[in-house]
This record gives structure tokens, C-alpha cells and sequence, in this order.
């Protein structure tokens, strides 16, 4: 055998040889020690404090590291138990058996590639946008429910599902989830489950889209960095295509260091005469989406897309690595009450419905995601070195995930509630609120600048010159708001509306049934930073909060800026100041947190055009062959424009939704996005059950059980409520009761016209959801007693052959995977060992 | 550009050196990795395996070729 590696005997009884005696893995021998024992029982002892002092300890506020220690020590245990525990008991990897990426080994889609670095791809490709939105939506059922869910989802369902899904399709050649949902389940309910992902993916678009164009809206800066990374993309694309091809991370630095440059230089935008110009409606960005979606899927991938990613890639890593920093350092406390009155009712101004369902299917990625289901299926599956790396890659990156999410919500709660809502509440809602407010007599001062001061009824120190809101100032604020919407408004008339923002909505949060972290009424409350002293800040209160805040991210307005990612961008700013540059670096980071949530929504929106616009291609090819042609222009432009109306029809509807995009839409992407994770697990329960595991069934199925309860319920809701603010059909037969009963003009019968539409196409597409999933439900239901019935475990699994490679299954190499893999490199057949890091060129 | 010609030395003269050389190493080995910098020598390796004596493709062709065929994969 091999020279200069000697094991001891007991290491040599634990090495697994194939029939040539060559090492292909090792049997499992963990012993329990003292020390581990101790250290363990700490990590519980941490998590246990973590969390106790999250939901139970109340009266000062809660400090945001103890998310982070909650949420790591649980991570610890559930990888290390239940992750193990699901290994040994489904999915029995098995060393001795050659994966896909052994098995082909041709150097390109089935790539035998480090566990570390596969690791990298993997969370690369699962995170985006998704965990940092989500979570920020919900806080505003406190911090608590959002905690839980994110922590306990992910290691009980979400990690499981990707774990799952990546083995299952691993052991099928990389296959696909649409297509073992056809083997597995059957035709029929695999091409609804086909079709019903591809609809749900145009909802999915469109919500991440509307996020990034009400990050955008009237924002010259943002307009004009994210515009920037087009460009830069395209440059990276030439670079590597003409200059020097292959030199990837030169090129990524470059493009790191340009971007940079795009946000320094975007405030000078700002300042600069052609400021105005770049401040574009929502109307005006949806149209610049669809055109870059259209233009990014069918021009070549190698001038935009590829490279977009590298600049997206490392932005995430860096992004992430920042915001824990940020949070371990700066240690925020957390302003938001634990579970406020929003929980049980439907009154919430950023998305209609109690915690049960709607917590669930609003906090979707970094707890439960369907998306996840078709990486770890097609892409991650081929490129696997070993069985029993599974855990690590599926379980852990996903666990990766949720702690990005936890961290979007740990900072978005650190923002006052009412700073919170202000920018969270529909234009629509907070104009409700102050006509509301006028019925109850709240009063209202100006200072010296202007600004408006609130003072509720019970308040007691009100100044002598407040004097009670009227309707007609409500009035004139909507008019003055609408004017400055307009695209043809001058720039004085869009500063008389964003101050009429800030002031309807300073007065609109103090309406909001619901009290902060100390159990007071919300107002907008600002720390206003000195600039030159961080431990310094002035607090600012109501209209002057929210100016100020404005004007210190470098932003024309904040109110009303729903859809998450500029909530979670001032709130990282808030944090990242204190360590980086101080006041004068506020605005840079605001801009830096905008920026590349749009860079990882953008990469989600090309990226998915085009994989679908394939599919479409498929599909209608079955009856026009011509189709198929990927080289068949007109084809692939009519898909694509098909593909980008799709999803850019749904985006317009909720930019121009009366009521808010953000308020009616995005329950309808969190339905779609968890209606992918039932398809996934139902094939997972059914693969379990195929398989002759039926008494471990429940792993998938508790998941399954909670996604099914939860995403049924909110659909049933979303279509038969009595309560408008939650039932589509029920907003419609009320608008449509408006229309008929007449003496509606101007704005109102457009806003009437437009509610009766949309709704009318939400309503319908939750139905056709619903339906879609009841469907593949059953089918599988069906298959499981079939299989039960006949004992029918025959299965679609590839055929056993013998692996002839090693490498080690954990994170960090033991020492006898160490010496083993030494041995490999001179027993080991040199194809497989091309690209290992050992290996001299 | 002081890490890249970093980059650049460590892969001209790997030795034998103090833990911190080798984590820099390492580092760097990942990096190239993760980003797909080293797809140039994995295919040369490769090529010479399967097809010695046989001319491989020259650098630009091979990253020409390699360059359209792959379309990133986006996620929520």
C-alpha cells in the first residue's frame, strides 16, 4: 500500500475500502469525551440564555446580540443532532457509492469541486434578497414571533427540505424537482406541479421587482449607483471576454472597487443639476426593469449575467460579514415590542392578517423556501464529492441563510416603531389614519423650521400655540403628495410633497393600534448623530424626525418607502455608522444596503427570465418544433417578451396599486414561495415513503403538515374573508358596490377602477394556487397509499456503483481524514484528483 | 493590485513555510477556486489526461468557449 502513511489499528478498523483497497470513506466513530460533554452542554446553556432573554425578560430593552446567541447555539445543536439524526435514519449515505460528479466527471456541469467551495456556491445560489426582505416585513408582529419562526423553521423544516431534496436528487443523477415530481409522484401531478411553478416564479419576479423600484423611487442616488453596476457589468464582460479572459478575481476586485465608486460618486448625483432627471416615478422604473430583464435574458451570458454575479457574490459575502460585525459590535437595542397587537388582528398597516398564517408565509427564505428546492436539485446535486457531505452543504447552507435573516431582523427592530411605520405604511393608509386622527382631535404645533410637532388628546404638556388637526389640512397634504408623485413635478413641487409626506405621517403612526418595547403609543423618533462625536446624538420627534432622518441617509424622502429594503437600509446605516465614518457616512451606507439588495434581486429577475424563458421555449415547442431552436431568434425574443410581460404586467399592477403594492401583494408571493416548498416536500415524503422508511415519514412531514396548514389557510383567507383588508373578492365586491352606487370622479374612480382589476387578478391567481397544490397534494397522498398498499419500493434511484474517490465530510478534516486523503492523492485515480488543492500543477 | 501580485507569487513559488503562509495560502486556493479563476488549469490537467500528446485549446479559446454556455442561477 501506500508509502509513509501509517494508521494506527484502531484508525484502520474505521477506514472503508472499495475492492481495489483503495480508500473511499470512512464508518461513523464518534466517541463522546468529557470535554465534549462540557462543551456541548455550555453551547445549550448559551442558547438557553440566548433565548431567555429574548422572550421572557422584560422592562429595558433588549440587547440585539442575544439574537445572534440565540440563534448560533440553536443552529450548533440542530446540525449537530437532528441533521445527524435525519442522516442516519433516511438518508443513510453510503461513501462506498459513486456520486453523480464521480460518476460523469466531465469537467463542466459535473464537476467534482471542493466541499468548501461548493459550500460557497451553494449558499451563493440560495441567498439573496429573500432573507433580508421577509424578515423586516414581519417585525411588525414584534420581534419575537419572526425570532422563533426563523429559528426553529429552519432547523426543523427549511434546512431539512434542502438537505432532503439535495440527496434525493444526488442519488437520481442531479435530476431536477419538476422531474422527480413527475417520476415520483406521477405525470399528471408532475405537470401541474410543472406549471404551477413556473406561474408562481411570475409572482415571485414581480414582488422581488417591486422591492427594488420602491427602493428607487425618487431617489436620484440609488437610480444612479444601480444604474452604474449595469455598466460596470458590461465592463467586467468585455474585460474578460477581450482583455485578459479567465482573470476573475482581478476583474471582481476591479468591479468591487467600482461599485464603491458608483455610491461615492451617487451623492454628488444627487447635489448635481441632473439629480432631477434620474428622480423617476414607479411607473418610469418598471418600465426600466422590464427593459433590462428583456435585454439582460437574451443577450449573451457572458456580457451581463456572469458577470453581474461575480460583482453580486462578493457583495453578499461582504454585506453579510458587515452586518454581523455591525450587530456584534455595536450591540443595538432592540425598540419594537416582542409580539405587538398586530399578531392577533388584521389591522397591520404593511400586510393584512393575523401571526396565524401570515407570519409563515411572510418570512419565507432563511426559514422555509421553496426556491432552495430547485438549486439543491439540478446544480449543487452534480457536483458533489461524497455522500456524506450532504449535511454539511444542504443542512449548513441553509442554516447560513437563516442567520442572514435573523440579523435583517435584529436590525430592522432596532429602528423606533414609529420610524418603522412611517416608512413601512401605504400612501393610501396613512392618509386613512389621519383623517382618523382628525376624528379623534389630536393637536398639532409647528416649531420655528416649520416643523409639525404631535400631541395626542391625554398628552400634558401641550404648548399654547397647537391647535387641532383639521380635514382640510389632510386634504391639502394629499394633494400636495399627489402633485409631488407626479412624474411632470417640478422639483419645488416634489419638496412641498415629501414635507407633506413626513408631516401625514408623523401624525399617522401615532393613530396605529399598536405600542413599542416599552408599551408606549409609537411616534417617529430619530438619534439624531453629531457629526464628530459618536457617542453624541440629539433625538429629533415626529415631521423633524423623519426630514432629518431623510437628509441624513441622503434621501429626498423616507415615508412610505415599503417593500423592506429601504426599512433594513436605514437601520443598517443607523448601525454602520458608528463603527465606519460616522454621521458623514450615513448616507453611503443607506446606499451601499440599497444597492445590493437591488444587485441580488436584479441577478434573481435575469437570471430567472431566462431559465424560464427556456422552459417556455420547451413547452411550446411541443407543438411548434421551431421553437426548440435555441438559435432561432424571433422564437427566443417572443418568449422572453412573453416571460418579461408576465411578470412586468403583475409589477405595474402593484406600482400603481392604490392601496400599496407591497400591502396586497406580497402575501401572494409568500403563498407562491411556500406553495414550492409543499411541491418539494411532498416529493421528499414521497421519496421517504418509496424507499420503505415509512416510520420516519414525519421528519418531511411535520414540515409538510405546517407549510400545507399554513399556506391553505392564508390562501382560503386571501379568498373567502369577510374583512376587505384581507379578501381579495371581498375587496372587490366592495369596490365594484362603490362603482355602481355611483358620484366617484377623478383619482377616486381611476383608484377604483384599478382596485376592481387588481384585486380581480390576485383573487384568481390565489385560486389557481390553491387549486394547483390541492392537486399534486392529493396525487402524492395517493401515491403514498398506493406504495403502502402494494409494498411497491421500487424506486427511481441510480443504479449502485462502486466510488473509487475520497475526500473528508465535515466542515474541518479530522486527523485521520487528513491522513486518509493523504493516501489518496498517491493511491487515487489522477481524473478525480484534478482541481484538489494538494495536487502540483 | 498589491493582492493580486500576492496572488500572483504564492502560485509561482509554493514552499514549505510558517502556518500563516500556509492560511494565506489556502485563502487564496479558495478564492481561486470559488470564483472560477483555476477552471483554465483544471482543464488543462484534465486534457492531458484524456488526450495526451493532443494540442489543448489555447487560454482566450477555452474561456471564449466556456464563457456562453453558462447562465447564473438566481434564488429568492
Amino acid at each position: 500500500m501506500s508509502v509513509g502513511i501509517r494508521y494506527t489499528q484502531a484508525e484502520e478498523q474505521y477506514i472503508i475500502r472499495n475492492k481495489d483497497g483503495v480508500p473511499v470513506g470512512t464508518k461513523p466513530h464518534t466517541h463522546w469525551t468529557w470535554w465534549k460533554v462540557v462543551l456541548w452542554a455550555l453551547v445549550a446553556l448559551a442558547g438557553a440564555v440566548g433565548w431567555w432573554m429574548l422572550a421572557v425578560v422584560r422592562g429595558e430593552y433588549v440587547n440585539a446580540i442575544w439574537f445572534v446567541v440565540a440563534a448560533v447555539c440553536s443552529y450548533a445543536i440542530a446540525y449537530r443532532f437532528y441533521a445527524l439524526f435525519i442522516q442516519r435514519k433516511i438518508m443513510k449515505p453510503d461513501d462506498t457509492n459513486a456520486t453523480p460528479a464521480e460518476r460523469v466527471n466531465n469537467g463542466q456541469d459535473f464537476d467534482l469541486t471542493d466541499r468548501r467551495v461548493l459550500y460557497g456556491h451553494h449558499f451563493a445560489a440560495i441567498a439573496g434578497a429573500g432573507p433580508l426582505v421577509g424578515p423586516v416585513l414581519a417585525a411588525q408582529m414584534g420581534y419575537l414571533p419572526g425570532t422563533i419562526w426563523i429559528i426553529v423553521g429552519v432547523c426543523l423544516a427549511g434546512a431539512v427540505q434542502d438537505m432532503l431534496v439535495l440527496f434525493f436528487s444526488m442519488r437520481r443523477g442531479g435530476r431536477s424537482l419538476g422531474q422527480m415530481a413527475r417520476d415520483e409522484i406521477g405525470p399528471v401531478g408532475g405537470t401541474v406541479a410543472m406549471i404551477g411553478v413556473f406561474v408562481m416564479l411570475m409572482i415571485v419576479l414581480a414582488v422581488l421587482a417591486l422591492v427594488c423600484v420602491n427602493a428607487m423611487t425618487g431617489s436620484p442616488w440609488s437610480v444612479f449607483s444601480i444604474g452604474c453596476t449595469i455598466l460596470i457589468a458590461l465592463l467586467m464582460g468585455c474585460y474578460l471576454r477581450f482583455l485578459r479572459p479567465g482573470k476573475v478575481l482581478e476583474i471582481s476586485i476591479i468591479g468591487f472597487a467600482l461599485l464603491i465608486l458608483a455610491i461615492v460618486a451617487g451623492s454628488w448625483v444627487a447635489q448635481s443639476p441632473i439629480a432631477d432627471a434620474l428622480s423617476l416615478s414607479g411607473t418610469q422604473l418598471t418600465v426600466a426593469v422590464m427593459v433590462y430583464g428583456f435585454l439582460a435574458a437574451i443577450l449573451p451570458v457572458w456580457l451581463l449575467l456572469t458577470p453581474r454575479d461575480y460583482l453580486s457574490t462578493f457583495m453578499k459575502v461582504g454585506t453579510i460579514v458587515i452586518l454581523a460585525v455591525g450587530i456584534v459590535v455595536v450591540q443595538p437595542l432592540v425598540r419594537m415590542a416582542s409580539v405587538s397587537e398586530f399578531a392577533t388582528n388584521n389591522a397591520g398597516p404593511v400586510f393584512a392578517g393575523s401571526l396565524f398564517p401570515f407570519l409563515f408565509i411572510t418570512i419565507a427564505c432563511g426559514a422555509l423556501s421553496g426556491m432552495h428546492a430547485t438549486v439543491a436539485s439540478g446544480t449543487t446535486p452534480k457536483m458533489i464529492q461524497k455522500e456524506s457531505q450532504v449535511r454539511m452543504i444542504g443542512y449548513g447552507g441553509m442554516l447560513m441563510e437563516s442567520f442572514v435573516a435573523i440579523m435583517a431582523l435584529a436590525a430592522a427592530v432596532s429602528l423606533s416603531t414609529g420610524t418603522y411605520f412611517a416608512m413601512n405604511t401605504s400612501q393610501a393608509g396613512i392618509i386613512r389614519l389621519d383623517t382618523q386622527a382628525v376624528a379623534d382631535g389630536v393637536m398639532v404645533s409647528t416649531n420655528a423650521n416649520g416643523e409639525l410637532a404631535v400631541h395626542l388628546p391625554g398628552d400634558s404638556n401641550i404648548p399654547a400655540g397647537a391647535s387641532a388637526l383639521t380635514q382640510a389640512q389632510v386634504d391639502q397634504w394629499n394633494t400636495e403628495i399627489t402633485a409631488g408623485a407626479q412624474s411632470s413635478a417640478s422639483p419645488e413641487q416634489k419638496a412641498i410633497g415629501n414635507k407633506a409626506k413626513s408631516a401625514a405621517a408623523a401624525v399617522a403612526v401615532t393613530q396605529l393600534q399598536v405600542t413599542d418595547a416599552q408599551g408606549n403609543k409609537p411616534r417617529v423618533e430619530w438619534d439624531q448623530p453629531v457629526e464628530g462625536n459618536l457617542a453624541a446624538t440629539v433625538q429629533v420627534w415626529d415631521q423633524a424626525a423623519l426630514d432629518q432622518i431623510a437628509e441624513d441617509v441622503g434621501e429626498q424622502s423616507i415615508v412610505s418607502r415599503t417593500g423592506g429594503a429601504p426599512t433594513l437600509a436605514v437601520a443598517m446605516s443607523n448601525i454602520l455608522h458608528r463603527i465606519f465614518g460616522g454621521k458623514a457616512m450615513m448616507g453611503f451606507w443607506y446606499h451601499f444596503a440599497v444597492m445590493f439588495e437591488a444587485l441580488f434581486i436584479l441577478s434573481a429577475v435575469d437570471a430567472v427570465t431566462r431559465v424560464t424563458r427556456f422552459q417556455l421555449s420547451d413547452a411550446i415547442g411541443n407543438w411548434i418544433p421551431k421553437f426548440r431552436e435555441p438559435s432561432w431568434r424571433p422564437g427566443a425574443w417572443l418568449c422572453t417578451a412573453i416571460v418579461v410581460g408576465s411578470w412586468g404586467s403583475l409589477l405595474l399592477m402593484g406600482v400603481t396599486d392604490p392601496n400599496g403594492g407591497i400591502q396586497t401583494l406580497f402575501p401572494l408571493f409568500g403563498i407562491a414561495n411556500q406553495l414550492i416548498a409543499a411541491i418539494a416536500l411532498m416529493v421528499c415524503c414521497v421519496v421517504v415513503v418509496r424507499k420503505g422508511f415509512v416510520k420516519w415519514v414525519w421528519i418531511p412531514g411535520i414540515a409538510l403538515a405546517w407549510d400545507v396548514s399554513t399556506t391553505f389557510t392564508a390562501s382560503w383567507e386571501k379568498i373567502f374573508s369577510d374583512d376587505p383588508a384581507l379578501g381579495y373578492w371581498k375587496q372587490w365586491s366592495v369596490a365594484n358596490g362603490k362603482l355602481a352606487a355611483g358620484g366617484v370622479e377623478g383619482q377616486a374612480l381611476a383608484d377604483l377602477h384599478a382596485t376592481v382589476r387588481n384585486t380581480f387578478i390576485q383573487g384568481s391567481l390565489s385560486i389557481a394556487f390553491l387549486v394547483m397544490s390541492a392537486w399534486v397534494l392529493v396525487t402524492a397522498i395517493m401515491r403514498v397509499i398506493k406504495t403502502l398498499r402494494t409494498h411497491d419500493t421500487s424506486t427511481s434511484e441510480d443504479p449502485y456503483q462502486p466510488s473509487d474517490y475520497y475526500a473528508p465530510s465535515g466542515f474541518l478534516a479530522t486527523k485521520l481524514e487528513k491522513k486518509i486523503e493523504a493516501e489518496y492523492l498517491e493511491v487515487g485515480d489522477p481524473k478525480l484528483l484534478i482541481g484538489h488543492a494538494e495536487v502540483k500543477k | 493590485m498589491m493582492l493580486l501580485t500576492a496572488i500572483a507569487e504564492v502560485e509561482a513559488k509554493p514552499k514549505r513555510s510558517c502556518c500563516i503562509r500556509r492560511a494565506w495560502r489556502s485563502c487564496c486556493w479558495f478564492l481561486r477556486e470559488a470564483s472560477g479563476q483555476n477552471a483554465y488549469a483544471h482543464y488543462l490537467a484534465r486534457w492531458e489526461l484524456e488526450h495526451p500528446g493532443e494540442e489543448p485549446l489555447g487560454e482566450r479559446e477555452f474561456w471564449r468557449m466556456r464563457m456562453g454556455e453558462h447562465a447564473a442561477e438566481g434564488c429568492c
